[in-house]
């Protein structure tokens, strides 16, 4: 067992572009005023927010996007300035100092923004108008996402490569039902083959957050360069189970999130927490390129984490079926 | 052109996400007098229909749903002066809204176009519904359905208290109440009093049609 700790390589900045931030109770406004015109986005926090720890409220939720920069067509000019504009710097004492601290007891992961359509997608867009967009502004869509691409391939890539972590987290958030097949397939492999040239080169592993259902993408992952399929979830919040993504995904990592459905919703449950990863653990016999990943934050009840280490400190590899039952047996 | 053929032009338009096609359907479908109701039933459900088996067999995602969300819309729009006029039945009422300190909306748009296209009449209540707000809509609307949506773990339990709300009004046996988003499973809906969990949209919509057809 071992920690997984988060840590920055870069710092983001956009020049030529006035930022000007306004908090209100519960919600924090930030205008982006440029010569070409003014975008507004409003993010809307939980309650408690600020008491709780890493910008995210006690309840573990972190801040939502209400408004997004684009609400009209004529707002991409104003984003393609901003995005012509931005600028990445190295920033490794966050990794370098958590290194330190691990002293081998665990990885130290880099993460850089997402893929460059999903960041319109998710941060610049929101999905409404993004797919409205997709059909009726393909061509403004493509040029901008080029324009980001450009600037993560020339500048921030090559300061993830040489930055001391190992693993490079390069997209996030992908569902099918967000990211269909097709848009996958033309948008989201090319970049991933741009990112691992540049990663495999400084001999460091690519790792995407492949969270949602993956049923639809599977084929296609699997011929992607992708190293690391990150938070990949079993069913019931998945679709797709693990020894079939194991053997999909032969020359893989699966880092497996363990589904919140199961350790959180229903409070307090040691016993069908076990049997949930007993059974889980069945089918990643025999235990090769699996990384199986808890949260903690989010207010997991103590007696569901020390009912999945009481399982994972007894789950020596190989797996097999008799070491599945012993475990059974003894816990 | 015969009435059939009107109303598979329109049905088959929706499901191939051809919008100029169905907004031809639909004036042609106006200036031949077809009754509203029938329109709907037989052309814009029907459409519908079509998009979620497109869906359910993965040759639809979420960007087709959209789309062929935005052409239902405008169906509805073109038909919503000829709907007042000759006082259209609704299928049934629902409330809906995405549970407090959650402001995922995705599953709860998409769950709202297809209960639309089939007839409904839907009272969005937004993102981030406080607790009273669902039980107000519910006694206002006088609603037979009750959908609540969660993308996150930690907000999902909210819709547990709001069904606990509602026993404590005796508003329970008024409305069937259905849950959907990520983590949601048939297990939790039992655990908190829900009458029905899904994360299909299709098979939900199919779910309040059953309720409100009894």
């Amino acid at each position: 067992m071992g920690l997984i700790c988060w840590r920055p390589c870069y710092t983001e900045s956009i020049s030529n572009v006035e930022i000007i931030t306004k908090s209100e109770p519960n919600t924090f406004i930030k205008t982006y005023n440029t010569p070409v015109g003014s975008l507004t986005e409003v993010f809307k926090h939980g309650i408690g927010y600020g008491q709780g720890i890493f910008g995210r409220d006690w309840d573990g939720v972190q801040a939502r996007k209400k408004e997004f920069m684009v609400k009209e067509p004529k707002d991409y000019k104003v984003l393609k300035f901003i995005l012509e504009n931005l600028h990445y710097k190295p920033y490794y004492y966050p990794i370098e100092d958590q290194l330190k601290r691990l002293e081998g007891d665990g990885i130290v992961l880099t993460a850089l923004p997402y893929e460059p359509l999903h960041r319109f997608l998710i941060e610049y867009v929101g999905w409404e108008r993004f797919y409205t967009d997709l059909s009726k502004n393909l061509e403004v869509l493509e040029e901008l996402s080029e324009i980001l691409e450009k600037k993560y391939v020339e500048e921030l890539l090559p300061i993830a490569a040489d930055s001391p972590s190992e693993v490079i987290l390069v997209g996030a958030n992908i569902d099918s039902m967000l990211v269909n097949p097709p848009l996958f397939e033309k948008y989201y492999l090319p970049y991933y083959k741009k990112c691992a040239e540049i990663l495999h080169a400084k001999g460091k592993m690519l790792d995407v957050h492949l969270d949602g259902r993956l049923k639809a993408l599977a084929e296609l992952v699997a011929r992607s360069e992708v190293d690391i399929i990150e938070a990949f979830t079993p069913p019931p919040m998945g679709d797709l189970p693990i020894n079939e993504a194991l053997s999909l995904w032969k020359d893989k990592l699966i880092w497996i999130n363990f589904p919140s459905t199961v350790s959180t919703l229903m409070g307090p449950r040691p016993q069908a927490v076990k049997d949930y990863l007993l059974e889980q653990l069945e089918l990643m016999i025999p235990g090769e390129r699996t990384i199986l990943f808890a949260s903690t934050e989010n207010r997991v009840p103590e007696e569901n984490i020390m009912a999945m280490s009481e399982v994972m400190e007894k789950a020596t590899l190989p797996l097999s079926k008799e070491v599945i039952e012993k475990i059974r047996k003894s816990t | 052109m015969k009435k059939e053929d009107i109303l598979n032009n329109l049905s088959s338009s929706i499901g191939a996400l051809d919008s100029d096609g169905a907004r031809k359907a639909i004036k042609e479908a106006i200036n031949s007098n077809i009754p509203p109701t029938e329109i709907i039933i037989n052309g814009i459900s029907r459409g519908g229909e079509i998009v979620g088996e497109k869906f359910k067999n993965s040759e639809y995602f979420l960007s087709e749903l959209i789309i062929a969300g935005e052409i239902t819309k405008e169906a509805l729009q073109i038909l919503k002066p000829y709907i007042e006029q000759n006082k259209v039945q609704v299928r049934g009422k629902v409330v809906i809204g995405t549970v407090e300190g959650d402001v995922h909306d995705i599953g709860k748009n998409i769950v709202i176009m297809f209960l639309q296209s089939r007839g409904f009449d839907v009272h969005d209540l937004g993102v981030d519904v406080p607790e009273e707000d669902f039980i107000r809509a519910i006694e206002k609307t006088e609603s037979q359905i009750l959908a609540m949506s969660a993308l996150m773990t930690m907000t999902a339990p909210e819709m547990g208290k709001i069904i606990t709300r509602l026993k404590e009004l005796g508003l329970r046996d008024k409305v069937k109440v259905i849950i959907g988003g990520a983590p949601t499973t048939p297990e939790f809906c039992e655990h908190i009093g829900a009458d029905f969990q899904t994360v299909d949209p299709i098979e939900g919509v199919e779910k309040c049609l059953e309720w409100v057809k009894k």
